[in-house]
């Protein structure tokens, strides 16, 4: 594909140009009509056709919580089977007839029901987990093979097993260096939560939680993530051929779901760790139809330092808490309530000097409602918001900076299962997007000014269709396109830069005024051809754009990220995706082999000047530079599903390249995160019925990073000189990391067990930087030093559950 | 904002315990050999220096080539001069004093190639004090120099500073403007690890007024820390005010000279 078409999926413009204005409200105006008749006509248009539908919701016997992704299929007419939603919801149309319906979820056991259907049927039906230990795949009840006829590609899932089985560093549960350990997704440094997936940069992952974005998802300058695993119930990963219901940003969707909590019987669980505690309560409101959950988490790294009786340190603060909740309520059949949220805060400060803090705020609250046996419908209103706030308070140096982001939408998603050939998801929403850049309030006697840079605001408005189609018996095809229009609007005063960066041009917006608007259609196509049973190939083609940007030139997750908005000097991003698979599963589905192919063309990319000023800077839009990149990988992955034994083993084989007009004269140079190589093995072995131990290991050529190849002297200080971008790598990373969980005997009211972990076992310095100096000799001569960080570590925890 | 240092500061810390630090072989290839020109004008009657050297391989020991026999001019509005190679590399003006708001061209040419930089002298703001301070971290006070100056409202300013502990210099480049804190009177602290400052130990702060693109010079050699956490994430060369690729600087500025001894 070259870039004239690509550049015809988008389309940009100035308000003032009528034209392009009229076109944009006339696109909109047809998008939002032709979702109105899908909604109100389609659904009823299609009954007469002597066929029926079982329809109904998957839930956990024990807990009432609804099952993500159980199987639901007849023994009769196999390949007509069909997985349970988000909400645990499913819907089946087969002609009339006797059949034996077969529900299915990994480590419950399988229910087979005989039906009779000569009407629309309504089957809910509640699983009970299978204690017993698969070791031997018991025949009738054969895994599904669901990965194999699904046309989605790029999608990695983790269940609860792998993410509280895997060994962490100090034994601090993480989805995010857990997903670390899939193919095609590398971490941004040694025992760092931030991410890259196929190359994309950090800020190309979309990450939402139960619907609501999360912009910063770590803690602690990255070394932990805001997901509390205690409160998580799902997680899913999308690398690739993106739903078309995901949009806004190029290379990734995390989509992580909380826990409902149980709506049968009160719980509490935690646990005590060295660095955190954790505790969680759960139970039922109305028992069977609503439920509570919620979970808190603290570190208490400055308890240590209140404990080292120096006194300075006494009012000092280093610690990060998370709290999580999530009430449901189920009206009747039909209506279900789900609210959730999300707090959590970094603090770090030194006693009279200084204080700092920042985290994030999510909220959603979400509407399902079954229209019909073949439509089901998801409405949300969602709050996001990111802060951070700076005081200092050192003598009579006394201000404060507070920066924002904060993101209100409103949306609608629509599944209809329209006939056994056809399901189409089809949806709206209108996204709010606030960025206070940087307050900065100070006393007359501070160093600093009182300052603002104005505030930003932007609409989104998008609507998306898709339509999973089977074709015969062999091929799936899930097609569709989302459109997108992101609108920065007034009050403010814009500028334009010239190439030098100096303001070339002024304008002032009023209140809601237009600014610029980018038109994005993103096209997303998925399909898989069913060679066997066990074997599929698959292809998916995925055009994403991007209009929150990260600037950040610094590697690590400082709290101070600035975000700004595509606006009249930076354009969308945007991402093309082409991937090709070939799947097998062996040995009746307890295998699951893959590989997949991708290529992926980026435009638009951010990067900085060489004297980039990005922090408090009213011009940063001057400070960056626009290019493109490119990035393209082979990745393996080999995954044991059930038995004593379960784990993957993950390859990727992959390049990531840039092209800026300014750097390295203009060729391509590689990537920060263009690692030739990665490996993860990821092994956990039940022992005996309550030890289980698990390994972890990985390997992965180092970061390409910039050397000097000269040197000289100014101001007195030796200076390098650096010729060629990331023309050099770091040495390679490999570590090592084994844990041990041993489950207490079940007393009657309470059970509790303990998880030992040993992060980096064969204490490798894997490199993280690496700087260079001036030798003590005489005369000096230059010499390069690593930093490493973590070496072997072990760690403890104390895990309760009553 | 000097605040993000402060992170940085406390980020380094938390690495610190628990990382470790060694010293690495890197296969680094040779260069192209390129051309250094130094210049300093200040407002302080004396001899006024222009060094010319050459790049060095990294491999090299620290010891930079001189460039001998270039011709070395500078205009202004009050006319030409010519310096004088007194020694190999070294070019010099003597009983020379740069004038405020003078605008001076610097023109180098060497084995027939022309380099020109240009500078303004700004007007001088008075350094009024230098202090040490400490922050106590654990059982150690860390000490930190600070400057203390009353920035002038309404024009913009920049600083360089240098820094000499029992006259060594400290490596690190301390620059700053005024572009938060046009006006006030400015505390600013001068972070660094070079050399522990110690009580006895005398402190010398040297400040310079300098023009925009000397500022810029030095930020971004300040920005060239390379690689690390706390580093811009990609180090490149600071941008010269030289025409035709010669690296360094050219810079008039004014002087002013404070010490102190650690207590």
């Amino acid at each position: 594909m070259n870039n004239k078409s690509k550049a015809s999926w988008e389309m940009c413009c100035k308000p003032a140009d009528s034209a392009y204005h009229n076109l944009i409200n006339t696109v909109l105006g047809q998008v939002c009509l032709l979702l109105v008749l899908a909604v109100l006509l389609l659904p009823q248009s299609t009954r007469a056709q002597g066929k029926f539908s079982i329809s109904g919701t998957i839930k956990d016997a024990q807990t009432g919580e609804s099952l993500i992704g159980a199987t639901i299929t007849t023994a009769e007419v196999k390949q007509n089977g069909v997985v349970s939603n988000d909400f645990g919801f499913y819907s089946l149309s087969l002609p009339a007839g006797n059949y034996t319906l077969q529900i299915s979820y990994i480590g419950y056991k399988t229910i087979l029901l005989k039906i009779v259907l000569d009407k629309n049927l309504v089957v809910n039906q509640a699983l009970t987990v299978d204690n017993e230990l698969q070791e031997v795949v018991v025949k009738g009840n054969v895994p599904t093979n669901d990965n194999i006829s699904n046309p989605q590609m790029g999608l990695n899932k983790l269940d609860a097993n792998q993410l509280n089985n895997v060994p962490v560093l100090l034994g601090e549960k993480d989805i995010l260096k857990t997903i670390q350990l899939l193919p095609g997704v590398k971490s941004t440094g040694d025992a760092n939560t931030g991410y890259y997936v196929r190359g994309g940069g950090a800020d190309q992952n979309l990450i939402l939680l139960d619907g609501a974005q999360v912009y910063n998802a770590t803690h602690l300058f990255g070394f932990f993530s805001i997901f509390n695993s205690d409160a998580i119930k799902d997680v899913s990963l999308y690398k690739g051929g993106m739903p078309a219901m995901y949009g806004g940003r190029l290379s990734s969707v995390l989509d992580v779901k909380m826990d409902e909590g149980n709506n049968q019987k009160f719980g509490f669980e935690g646990g005590i760790g060295l660095i955190s505690s954790r505790i969680k309560a759960e139970g039922p409101l109305v028992k069977g139809k609503s439920s509570f959950m919620v979970s808190a988490r603290r570190t208490y790294a400055d308890a240590f330092l209140r404990l080292s009786g120096d006194s300075s340190l006494k009012g000092s603060s280093l610690y990060f808490y998370d709290l999580n909740t999530k009430l449901n309520y189920q009206l009747d059949d039909k209506n279900t309530l789900y609210l959730s949220a999300y707090y959590g805060k970094d603090d770090i400060g030194l006693k009279d000097n200084f204080s700092t803090n920042w985290g994030n705020t999510t909220a959603s609250l979400r509407w399902n409602h079954i229209y019909s046996s073949k439509l089901f419908a998801n409405t949300s209103v969602v709050y996001s918001n990111y802060n951070y706030a700076i005081n200092n308070y050192s003598d009579n140096n006394i201000f404060n900076v507070v920066s924002r982001i904060k993101d209100f939408s409103v949306k609608s998603d629509f599944t209809w299962f329209a006939t056994s050939r056809h399901q189409l998801t089809y949806g709206a929403d209108i996204t709010h997007h606030h960025i206070t850049p940087g307050n900065i309030q100070s006393t007359p006697t501070a160093v600093y000014n009182s300052t603002k840079i104005e505030d930003r605001n932007a609409y989104v408005i998008s609507g998306y269709l898709s339509d999973d189609m089977k074709i015969g018996s062999k091929i799936n095809l899930v097609y569709g396109a989302r459109l997108n229009l992101f609108s920065l609007r007034g009050p403010g005063t814009f500028y334009t830069y010239d190439k030098s960066g100096l303001i070339a041009s002024t304008t002032n917006y009023g209140s809601g005024a237009a600014v610029q608007n980018y038109l994005n259609l993103e096209p997303r196509v998925n399909a898989s051809y069913t060679i066997t049973d066990q074997t599929s190939v698959k292809a998916s083609y995925n055009h994403n754009s991007q209009n929150i940007h990260l600037l950040s030139n610094s590697t690590a997750a400082l709290p101070t990220d600035i975000y700004v908005m595509s606006s009249n000097n930076v354009k969308p991003g945007i991402a093309d995706q082409v991937s090709l698979g070939y799947y097998k599963n062996l040995n009746h589905n307890v295998f699951e082999l893959s590989a997949e192919v991708y290529y992926k063309w980026l435009q638009n990319q951010i990067d900085y000047k060489n004297n980039a000023q990005l922090l408090a800077n009213e011009n940063v839009e001057s400070q960056l530079l626009y290019g493109s990149g490119r990035a393209y990988g082979l990745e393996l992955f080999l995954k044991k599903k059930y038995g004593r034994l379960n784990g993957w083993i993950g390859y990727t084989l992959s390049r990531v390249e840039n092209k800026f007009a300014d750097i390295n004269n203009g060729a391509y140079f590689p990537a920060r995160q263009d690692r030739t190589h990665d490996i993860s093995l990821v092994g956990i072995y039940q022992l005996k019925p309550r030890v289980t131990i698990s390994a972890v290991f990985v390997y992965g050529t180092g970061n390409a990073v910039t050397f000097p190849d000269g040197k000289y002297k100014v101001g007195g200080v030796t200076t390098y000189y650096y010729s060629a971008r990331n023309g050099y790598r770091l040495p390679s990373d490999n570590r090592l990391d084994l844990g041990i969980i041993f489950d207490g005997k079940p007393h009657k009211k309470y059970r509790s067990g303990w998880t030992f972990g040993i992060y980096n076992v064969y204490n490798r310095k894997n490199p993280y930087s690496v700087i260079f100096r001036d030798t003590k000799d005489s005369p000096p001569r230059s010499q390069a030093v690593e930093t490493s960080l973590f070496g072997i570590i072990p760690s403890v925890t104390w895990n309760f559950k009553f | 904002m000097r605040k993000s240092q402060l992170y940085i500061y406390s980020l380094s810390l938390l690495l610190l315990l628990n990382s470790c630090q060694r010293v690495i072989d890197v296969d680094i290839s040779h260069g192209a050999t390129l051309l250094v020109i130094e210049g300093n004008i200040t407002n302080v009657t004396g001899t006024q220096t222009v060094s010319i050297t050459k790049t060095v391989a990294y491999s090299d020991a620290n010891v930079y080539p001189p460039v001998t026999g270039a011709a070395v001019t500078m205009t202004s509005t009050s006319g030409l001069v010519t310096f004088k190679e007194t020694q190999p590399g070294q070019y010099t003006i003597n009983n020379f004093k740069g004038r405020t708001a003078q605008v001076y061209q610097l023109n180098v040419v060497s084995d027939g190639k022309t380099y020109s930089a240009v500078s303004t002298l700004p007007t001088q703001v008075n350094l009024d004090s230098i202090g040490i301070s400490g922050i106590s971290v654990g059982k150690k006070t860390v000490k930190t120099v600070s400057v203390y100056y009353h920035d002038p409202p309404a024009i913009a300013n920049q600083y360089y500073f240098v820094l000499y502990v029992n006259g060594q210099q400290v490596k690190r480049v301390f620059t700053i403007n005024d572009s938060l804190s046009d006006g006030r009177i400015v505390n600013s602290t001068l972070y660094q690890d070079d050399i522990t400052l110690t009580t006895g130990d005398k402190v010398e702060v040297e400040m310079q007024c300098i023009d925009k693109n000397v500022y810029s010079y030095w930020y971004s050699l300040s920005q060239q820390g390379g690689n690390g956490p706390t580093n811009s994430a990609t180090p490149s060369n600071p941008i010269s005010n030289f025409s035709n690729g010669a690296l360094g600087y050219f810079s008039a500025h004014t002087v002013q000279r404070k010490s102190i001894i650690v207590l």
